[in-house]
């Protein structure tokens, strides 16, 4: 149990690294321009968040197959890896940090980052120094939400990991295992250990949220007292 | 190690060793100019905090009838070599196709002989591993509160509700079952009333939570057990030969064929034997 919960953490810490890397210039490029076939971009990009955990699995399957391009071309093999586990997580928890990230952004006054560039900032700058301090609680609502997708994760993983105890065995999937074994006690911890790590989550995300709809508080940047006033 | 050597994918940011512990401060202190690569590093290198002499250890993939006998071959060898068996519980099918994917694993471990051919034809064990190590038995098995089954007929009768079977298509177990009730001519009065699990072991719980009224599961799995048991006939079903194997990709080569040899060989029998699988066929 120990071992699954240590190989979920590293597994959702990954995911969340490519998360975060991943999601966050799409939610910037999403909220900042508009391009034609953009919302049928957005949709496909939503996809993980409602297509069955099997089909997300094996569209996986043949991307990191031992034919699949990954292996052919990047000589990368991860399936049933830990390593397949978190790109998996990854999949999955990708639209979670998008959605709320971009809607967080796309509240940030362009008036703002315009202001800056004026100024002489370069673009990784505004990013830096106005859009995301301004866009942090949702963003950090993202990343919290994306983590908890991560850590969760069960169908993908099964079919790309395996259910490998000691190597691909994470904590949703040693809870498969100790319900197939009949093993009640390590189940009923697991569960309990789950239920409270995605509640506390949520409640984490719910509470980012309550913030960011009240406004920046004082003791900000200036450019944070100068949305405020504006706003 | 289980893909390159650690860091080496992370273009000589980061050194060999300890690499991973440094990453994510320069990481910060660099933005995303180095989290790509150090990212490649940590999914191609497996970034594990290895120590210096990492206990030996090796993954056996093993077919679900060994659930009960398995972990005292693993625990006894364990014993006398000092090296680690993790075991990865599954149907034969599942497994087989889990290492014809490149899972990391380095001792497969069959209900039957079919899967292990299909493996050796395609290169993905090392030459000459592969060994019968027992024979399994088809049996019905039937909770402690409930009467005892004599015969296999007894299946088709309406007091059985349920029949709990490992998925045919992938269990040799599950395969068997539907084999012995083909040629006894129940085939058509119990699949009606079949409830499948993904391989014996859950075959097995579904009848011991009380989801199935009785289950065609492996001997080796409750025999000794709480509950009874009804042999199938033989004749009934395709031999279930037990045979093992060493994948080719095994990153312990020496302690995988110690194990294979282990559980072949005297010690190894005999606890197969005392869990309730028949002896190896004389080959010689």
């Amino acid at each position: 149990m120990r071992e699954a919960l240590a190989l979920s953490l590293r597994v959702t810490a990954v995911a969340l690294v490519l998360v975060v890397a991943t999601g966050l210039p799409v939610a910037l490029f999403l909220a900042r321009t508009r391009f034609p076939g953009k919302s049928a971009l957005e949709t496909f990009m939503l996809l993980p968040l409602v297509l069955p955990p099997s089909v997300v699995g094996f569209y996986l399957l043949v991307l990191l197959g031992r034919d699949g391009p990954l292996a052919r071309w990047g000589g990368l093999h991860v399936l049933f890896t830990w390593p397949a586990a978190a790109l998996a997580s990854a999949v999955v928890a990708f639209p979670l940090m998008v959605q709320a990230s971009r809607a967080a952004i796309a509240q940030v006054d362009p008036a703002l980052e315009r202001a800056a560039r004026m100024l002489g900032s370069g673009e990784l700058e505004v990013f830096r120094r106005v859009t995301l301090p301004l866009a942090r609680r949702g963003i950090l609502a993202g990343v919290v939400l994306a983590a908890a997708r991560a850590f969760g994760e069960f169908g993908a993983t099964l079919m790309v990991a395996g259910n490998i105890p000691g190597r691909t065995q994470t904590l949703p999937l040693a809870i498969y295992d100790a319900v197939q074994t009949n093993d009640v006690v390590a189940a009923n911890v697991m569960v309990l250990l789950m239920t409270a790590i995605s509640f506390g989550s949520l409640w984490a995300v719910r509470h980012f949220e309550s913030v960011a709809a009240r406004g920046p508080r004082t003791g900000g940047t200036p450019i944070e007292h100068a949305a405020a006033a504006k706003g | 190690m289980r893909f390159t050597s650690e860091g080496s994918m992370a273009g000589g940011h980061t050194p060999p060793d300890g690499g991973c512990a440094r990453a994510p401060a320069r990481a910060h202190a660099r933005a995303g100019v180095v989290l790509l690569p150090v990212l490649a590093s940590m999914l191609v290198g497996g970034c594990q905090s290895a120590p210096a002499h990492p206990p030996a250890e090796i993954t056996v993939s093993a077919a679900a009838d060994l659930m009960e006998a398995l972990p005292e071959l693993a625990a006894t060898f364990e014993r006398e070599t000092g090296v680690r068996v993790l075991v990865n519980f599954g149907s034969s099918g599942q497994l087989a196709q889990q290492i014809a994917q490149g899972a990391p694993v380095d001792v497969f471990m069959s209900a039957d002989i079919h899967y292990m051919e299909d493996l050796g034809s395609a290169g993905l064990l090392l030459r000459g591993t592969r060994a019968i190590y027992g024979t399994g038995r088809l049996v019905v098995w039937t909770p402690p509160d409930a009467p005892a089954l004599t015969s296999l007929e007894e299946l088709a009768s309406p007091s059985i509700r349920k029949v709990a079977i490992a998925n045919p298509k992938l269990a040799p177990y599950g395969h068997a079952a539907e084999e012995a009730l083909r040629m006894a001519g129940l085939w058509n009065a119990v699949k009606g009333k079949a409830i499948y699990g993904e391989n014996v072991r859950q075959a097995l719980l579904y009848a011991r939570n009380g989801s199935a009224d009785a289950a065609l599961v492996a001997n080796a799995q409750v025999a000794g057990k709480p509950g009874h048991i009804f042999v199938v006939p033989e004749e009934l079903y395709p031999r279930l030969y037990g045979t093992l194997g060493v994948v080719r990709d095994t990153r312990n080569e020496p302690a995988a064929r110690t194990f294979a040899a282990f559980v072949t060989g005297a010690e190894g029998s005999a606890i197969l034997a005392r869990h309730g699988f028949g002896p190896a066929p004389d080959m010689s």
